[in-house]
């Protein structure tokens, strides 16, 4: 067998194997927010998770409910955080987009989380990739048995892991 | 064997802690009831005899630097290394956690490889001074 077919088949070995036999690939108690939570609180949450730039929704349980990613408020943000007097001070903002900001700081966690998928770490890490990729998401979230938030795993991270198999 | 103990009163970080160290020669205890300055906790740490100390900064109804001095003043667990855990990475939290005692910083979230190699690294430093 040539290298580079051992390394593929390395590779091919490691997709197979579960997500919790890669403890270098998950992060573990990640910030949460509850679904009436309001956008400020999200902010927080999200500043304080700059690798996942996710805050993963929880009810009181802990049963993950969904996801709001930083790439989705990115353009809502600046209305969403600062006072209205400030707006015009950073640029001039048509029709649509000042009707949607007059929404601004009434809207909860709940209306802006995504709904996700999850897996538990018993799964193979091929299917973690999968998802991601059938998602164009860069993480995907750990649930225990209970689908109660465990963690993530991030796609830069699992597809490095996978180049250094394949090097 | 570690003998690991997790002060935090989210049910959350202790299971995704449990995750952590499942496969590896840790044992793991926790303090979770609402904790104040007041309960004595200095007391409750001794009896449990951890060799390693993991503390939530962000514990309900009190301050966990409070604790954590409270740990590092009492002649019974002042010798215990304590690992903060915080999901606040300021830069000034981090230096307050260290004013206060704390041995190490760990943010949250945390990667579980890192996490062990943090306790460990403590662990062979021996007692500290």
């Amino acid at each position: 067998m040539t290298p580079k077919a051992q390394a593929i088949t390395r590779a091919l070995s490691a997709l197979q194997r579960p997500i919790r036999e890669f403890p270098d690939l998950i992060h573990l108690a990640p910030p949460v927010t509850n679904p009436d939570n309001s956008i400020n609180d999200v902010v927080v949450a999200l500043s304080r998770n700059p690798s996942a730039r996710t805050v993963f929704v929880t009810d009181a349980a802990d049963r993950l409910l969904g996801s709001i990613s930083e790439r989705e408020l990115d353009l809502d943000l600046i209305t969403l955080v600062l006072p209205q007097q400030l707006w015009s001070e950073i640029r001039e903002w048509d029709r649509r987009e000042l009707m949607r900001a007059a929404h601004g700081n009434a809207r909860t966690a709940r209306d802006l989380m995504t709904r996700v998928e999850a897996l538990t770490p018993d799964k193979p890490l091929r299917e973690a990739l999968t998802m991601m990729s059938h998602r164009k998401d860069s993480v995907v979230p750990l649930v225990d048995d209970h689908e109660r938030l465990l963690g993530y795993l991030t796609l830069f991270e699992t597809l490095a892991l996978l180049m250094k198999t394949l090097a | 064997m570690i003998r690991l103990l997790l002060i935090d009163d989210e049910p959350r970080v202790a299971r995704a802690l449990e995750f952590a160290v499942t496969g590896h020669d840790v044992e793991l205890a926790t303090i979770s009831t609402p904790i104040s300055i007041h309960s004595e906790i200095e007391k409750q740490v001794a009896a449990i005899a951890p060799d390693a100390i993991l503390l939530d900064l962000g514990l309900v109804g009190t301050n966990g630097l409070d604790v954590c001095r409270l740990l590092k003043r009492d002649s019974r667990t002042g010798n215990l290394p304590v690992l903060v855990l915080s999901g606040q990475t300021d830069p000034q939290t981090k230096a307050a956690s260290f004013a206060a005692g704390a041995d190490d910083f760990i943010a949250k979230p945390f990667i579980p490889t890192e996490l062990l190699a943090r306790v460990e690294a403590q662990l062979k430093r021996g007692p500290v001074r």
